[in-house]
């Protein structure tokens, strides 16, 4: 571009259409002079896509020094209209208010220099601070901490360094931090906005009011920043040094009780693998109420407990309510929920038992259970939870439903026995349905007494555990 | 270029150790040279001009009697009698303005005038403009000058430069901008933090969009000349003395083998003598010093291993410790009191801070936003900046002492003259930018506002 330049030529090849149309019928009869033959049939025999510079013309003008001069010759051989110079020339700015005239190079075309503004002086672009009078101020700007000198500085350096609040804190005369003079300087713009506007609604889109800026939120953050940025190495390491110790502690924490957990589970499972009996026992009497009542001492602790609680008496210690052992006459399923959770409390546990002892039955039973252990003076949630307790709760409460089972069967038995019994009397409607009822009643009452009776020892036994 | 749009501005910065001059719109200045002026005081008025003698020189017409003064390395080179060397910047203020002599190719300096009065001159006397026409080779009208100027300097100051410039070499327009503006542009920044490490002290400023945030401007006495005076006073208290180059001459007695002859010359001057010696010293400093990855203590370092280093007169002498003990002085400028022969260096020492403390003071100073970006830019500068492994010790020092949340980054260019010349270079980028040519100070915004108009124009 710029070897074109200097030669004076187009940018684009326009006269080329031209020459290749003149040059081919000449060149195929003769060569140029000043090369021989073979020289020129190297370069095909055709003119090159550059027109260079005939060896001919040019010694004609060998002499001519000015190079003005030779550019206008180059110029007429190529049939070119324009020729190009550089000059050192005087210019001015519009940018500027005074006439200074600096020189620069400029390209001069057929000798008539450039017109037009200085190239650069569209960059001279500046803020748009707000100016405001005298009677102004007085009215509407006025403020205790702020002198008419200081505000006046204050805008004439927001003028000279285009907003930059920065430079401006820095340059100011007496010492305001960065936000005191943003929130004097957007204050009393937006006093001025509001003050001038003929309506309220044509500057309510300014951003000056549909966001004032917030001294108290910009105070905050930045004395949040300098906090962030004022640590030094020495404190930030003391800190990491203080979250990695408690990181340790709580980790051997959880190690601890996950020990514990573990080892509970291996024993248990090591005493189902080598003595099911235990367990089978446990079933079997948990299950048969007579047998609950012949044995006045009920399987309180799980036969495994005083091993594991020997075992794991040490950390068991401080976490009493903690860990619970799981037990094992409950569903696999609790036990295995259970266990996924390191701790929870005993509560929870017994109300997990509950309600997988209690599913089987239906809402009706669950409410009749209850209302019986009410009746026998046993509160629903046992007040003071130990293994022991819990342990008597859940069976308690399996007695009492299995007692329920019972009594329904018998009833639809006596049902169907009475109905046997109706079928063969069929005159006497009223005294034999009386006496039968009576007798049904008297027949029913019997079993109620007798299991009620053992339930009544469990409870009473309950009652006692607690008020120990 | 397409920012570019060159005027044939002059750039000029006056350091404390070199002055650096040139063109605007290239990339190195075609003049470097000692600020010192060797200055001869001519009993008789009328001396028979000697032109060779005379070259560099000027006569500088004071009512007293004339004074001869030589500027350049090479007058000054040459030994002359009674010629004292002082020093063109006191403080960090310019003293004399050096007149440029651009003469194509080579550059020729002319001590014209001082603009700080100093006690060896009478206060009355006024400086006169003398017709120095005829050895001008450039026209001062025709150049606008963009002149360097340190960045804590005062008003006064300011304005005087800027009558200097228009009454008396008639520019076209002036512009003052701050070295570490310049410094910080020379990197294509526009904030940064400017750690500017001279001859004569080292200053370190925060730059933010083009504007030093003067506030926060930290400067120390402790730069380059302040280490080459411990390296000397320490080579003397090993018993090492440097013989300055005119002191000596060489003879070849067998080929190959040479003799050194010391010559006698009472008249040299005692400031001469310590240049002389300062040159040299420098030279060692350059070719040996090295920045220590720690901080220096005795122990640690008394066994290692000695630099041998070959003096002009032929000497070698071993540095051992001392190649890691003088740069520590920039971080640890109580290091001083243990140097003998600098105890009277130790107050201003002492007050001195090191090279992180001072970086660290100057940015939490700032405000807090800006706070991250100038630590993850910190510019390196000057000529003490370009001593070895200085980059990576303040690296690693500075990532000891700054907070976490900030990630901290020093830069300097590779190029070790580019680091000397990094203010200079500034000004060539600027004032060849065709949006910096309506920032100018022109002669008749001066005329019609006055000297102090410059504060508005040269922020």
């Amino acid at each position: 571009m710029d070897a074109k330049d200097i030669l004076g030529l187009p940018k684009a090849p326009l006269s080329l259409p031209q020459e290749k149309k003149s040059r081919p019928p000449k060149d195929s009869q003769r060569k140029p002079d000043g090369i021989s033959r073979e020289v020129y049939a190297l370069t095909g025999g055709i003119a090159p896509l550059m027109p260079a510079i005939d060896i001919s013309q040019w010694k004609r003008r060998a002499q001519s020094e000015n190079q003005k001069e030779y550019a206008f010759k180059i110029s007429t051989i190529l049939t070119l209209p324009l020729q190009i110079t550089w000059q050192w020339l005087p210019f001015t700015s519009s940018a500027r208010n005074d006439n200074l005239q600096l020189y620069h190079w400029v390209r001069v075309v057929n000798g008539v220099p450039p017109t037009g503004d200085y190239s650069f002086a569209k960059y001279n672009k500046s803020v748009d601070v707000i100016k405001y009078t005298d009677e102004e101020y007085e009215k509407y700007l006025t403020d205790p901490t702020w002198t008419k000198e200081e505000t006046d500085q204050l805008f004439d350096l927001c003028q000279r360094f285009d907003l930059r609040f920065v430079v401006v804190a820095d340059r100011f005369q007496s010492s305001r931090t960065v936000e005191e003079l943003k929130n004097r300087y957007y204050s009393v713009s937006r006093a001025l906005l509001t003050a001038r506007a003929v309506s309220p609604a044509d500057v309510s889109g300014h951003p000056f009011i549909k966001e004032p800026y917030n001294l108290s939120q910009e105070i905050e953050r930045k004395r949040a920043l300098s906090m962030v940025l004022s640590q030094t190495k020495h404190q930030e390491r003391r800190d990491a040094e203080v979250l990695a110790e408690a990181k340790r502690i709580s980790e051997s924490r959880m190690a601890a009780k996950a020990s514990v957990f573990f080892l509970l589970f291996l024993l248990i499972l090591l005493i189902l693998a080598l003595e099911p009996n235990l367990f089978a026992q446990y079933f079997l009497s948990a299950f048969n109420c007579s047998q609950a009542v012949q044995e006045p001492e009920f399987p309180v602790t799980l036969p495994v407990d005083p091993e594991i609680a020997g075992d794991s008496s040490p950390p068991d210690v401080p976490y009493p309510s903690g860990i619970v052992a799981p037990p094992v006459a409950e569903t696999a399923s609790v036990s295995a929920s259970l266990r996924m959770l390191r701790v929870y409390l005993r509560t929870y546990a017994l109300e997990q038992m509950v309600q997988a002892a209690s599913s089987s039955a239906g809402l009706r039973t669950i409410k009749r259970v209850e209302q019986t252990l009410q009746d026998l003076g046993v509160n629903l949630k046992p007040k003071v939870l130990t293994k022991a307790v819990c342990a008597e709760h859940l069976e308690l409460r399996k007695e009492i439903l299995t007692l329920l089972n019972l009594q329904k069967q018998l009833q639809y038995k006596e049902a169907e026995g009475s109905s046997y019994r109706d079928g063969s009397y069929a005159e006497t409607p009223g005294t034999p349905k009386h006496s039968q009822r009576a007798a049904d009643q008297d027949r029913t009452f019997i079993p109620d007494s007798i299991s009620f009776g053992g339930i009544k020892l469990l409870s009473t036994l309950i009652v006692s555990t607690i008020s120990l | 270029m397409y920012g570019g749009d060159e005027v044939s501005a002059i750039v000029l910065d006056l350091g404390s150790h070199t002055c650096k001059a040139g063109y605007a719109g290239e990339d190195a200045p075609k003049a470097v040279f000692p600020s010192v002026v060797g200055s001869l005081d001519q009993m008789e008025v009328d001396e028979p001009d000697e032109p060779e003698k005379n070259s560099g020189a000027v006569l500088d017409t004071k009512s007293k009697g004339k004074r001869k003064l030589y500027v350049g390395s090479q007058a000054l080179g040459f030994r002359r009698d009674y010629m004292e060397v002082l020093s063109a910047m006191k403080d960090g203020v310019v003293k004399f303005l050096l007149h440029l002599h651009l003469h194509l190719h080579t550059v020729r300096v002319l001590a014209v005038d001082t603009l700080v009065p100093s006690a060896s001159v009478l206060k009355k006397d006024r400086p006169r403009f003398r017709d120095l026409g005829e050895c001008l080779l450039v026209d001062p009208k025709e150049h606008p000058m963009l002149l360097a100027e340190p960045s804590s300097n005062t008003q006064q100051q300011r304005e005087k430069a800027a009558e200097i410039m228009f009454e008396k070499y008639q520019v076209p327009a002036l512009f003052l901008a701050k070295n570490a503006v310049l410094t910080s542009f020379a990197s294509g920044r526009a904030t940064s933090l400017v750690v500017d490490s001279g001859g004569g002290s080292t200053t370190i400023a925060p730059v933010h969009d083009g504007y030093v945030l003067q506030k926060a401007v930290a400067t120390s006495p402790i730069g380059g000349e302040f280490l080459t005076d411990c390296l000397i006073k320490s080579l003397e208290s090993k018993g090492l003395t440097i013989k300055p180059r005119y002191s000596f001459k060489r003879k070849e007695i067998r080929p190959g083998e040479f003799q050194t002859v010391d010559l006698y010359l009472p008249d040299t001057t005692e400031s001469y003598k310590l240049y002389s010696q300062r040159v040299i010293a420098s030279d060692i400093k350059e070719c040996v010093c090295r920045a220590p990855d720690t901080p220096y203590d005795e122990s640690s370092y008394s066994n290692i291993p000695m630099t041998p280093y070959e003096l002009p007169d032929g000497q070698t002498i071993e540095i051992g410790a001392d190649r890691f003990k003088i740069p520590d002085v920039l971080f640890n400028p109580s290091l001083v009191q243990t140097i003998p022969g600098m105890e009277s260096y130790a107050e201003t020492a002492s007050s001195a801070r090191g090279l992180p403390q001072m970086v660290i003071e100057s940015i939490n100073k700032c405000d807090v936003d800006i706070r991250r970006e100038l630590f993850s830019s910190v510019l390196l500068a000057g000529g003490t900046a370009s001593m070895q492994q200085l980059k990576e010790r303040l690296e690693k020092d500075l990532l000891e002492e700054s907070p976490q949340a900030a990630r901290v980054k020093v830069l300097a260019s590779g190029n070790a003259t580019e680091r000397r010349f990094s203010v200079w270079i500034g000004g060539s980028i600027l004032a060849s930018l065709g949006s910096f040519q309506q920032m100018w100070f022109s002669k008749s915004e001066y005329e019609e506002h006055g000297a102090a108009y410059i504060q508005r124009k040269c922020p």
